[in-house]
């Protein structure tokens, strides 16, 4: 086996994250609208365009990364958002099938995190092209537990995206998929800070002043509930 | 061992507020507007104190 097969093997799965979940988000949220009856031409070239700046941008990432993320992400963006613009009152609320718009921001958010980074697995040291020298040991490791609380804001995030779906109503369901989207983003922001910043991995502070610092919002919480609970005993 | 209970709180307290914003999301769509503003305050509120427990103001960092 040659010494470049893995490299393109990389490659090759790189561009497969790129493409697929894109394709999938172009056919559920851009091609299926656009190509329907009744559908002006414009909105259709805009669509085509789309398609081919997207399956064309993982194919310029080689020696210049940024040609291929203008062309592969911001082209492919604007030109499905032209292709949205175009198509005016067909993609209105109430012409929305739930389950293929599920898919397809499932897809676009697949499609993001396709053109993101992640390294490459293995030792880096292990790599021929790496410097020699020591391991550089690190300087400090996550507290326990941190990945299960982390993973209690996504699953809480997912939870409240997939509740927004539930909204019938058109003229609630942009507000709720706003909410869900807050929401979402504030677990999951909260999550990562729970998960690191405990006091076994940050300086040692007192656990009354810790409490103290969160008395406002409790306190806050706290009447909240009594209200719930007298307004439930009223009914 | 204090310190390891109030960990577990901001843990339990983001779990409630998952749970009340996923109240409060659902209530919208089951036509509850009023309900589901009460569980979208309420999960603000308990993920604010989730996380101002961590970050106690005055503390030496």
């Amino acid at each position: 086996m040659s010494v470049e097969t893995p490299d393109r093997a990389r490659a090759l799965s790189a561009r497969s994250n790129m493409l697929l979940p894109g394709l999938l988000a172009w056919v559920s949220t851009v091609g299926a609208p656009a190509f329907e009856r009744g559908v002006g031409s414009g909105a259709r070239v805009f669509a085509c365009a789309a398609l081919v700046a997207m399956v064309s941008g993982p194919f310029l990432t080689g020696p210049r990364p940024w040609v291929g993320r203008a062309v592969g992400i911001h082209t492919t963006v604007v030109l499905c958002l032209a292709t949205w613009l175009s198509l005016g009152a067909n993609i209105g609320v109430q012409h929305l099938e739930p389950v293929r718009a599920a898919i397809g921001a499932v897809a676009w958010v697949l499609f993001a995190f396709g053109w993101g980074a992640t390294r490459a697995p293995g030792t880096p040291e292990d790599d021929p092209r790496a410097i020699p020298g020591a391991p550089l040991p690190a300087r400090s490791h996550l507290p326990a537990l941190a990945a299960p609380i982390f993973a209690i804001g996504l699953l809480g995030a997912a939870l409240t995206s997939f509740a927004a779906w539930r909204v019938a109503r058109p003229s609630h369901a942009l507000l709720s998929h706003a909410a869900a989207v807050v929401s979402a983003i504030a677990l999951v922001t909260s999550a990562a800070k729970i998960a690191v910043d405990r006091q076994d991995y940050k300086p040692l502070t007192p656990a009354t002043l810790r409490l103290g610092a969160a008395v406002r919002p409790l306190s806050v919480l706290a009447i909240a509930l009594i209200v719930r609970f007298a307004w439930m005993l009223v009914e | 061992m204090v310190a390891r209970v109030v960990d577990v709180i901001s843990v339990v307290l983001l779990v409630a507020a998952a749970g009340a914003f996923t109240m409060g999301v659902s209530a919208l769509g089951d036509r509850r507007d009023l309900d589901a503003l009460y569980w979208l305050a309420v999960g603000a509120l308990t993920l604010r104190s989730a996380t101002d427990m961590l970050r106690p103001k005055g503390a030496s960092r």
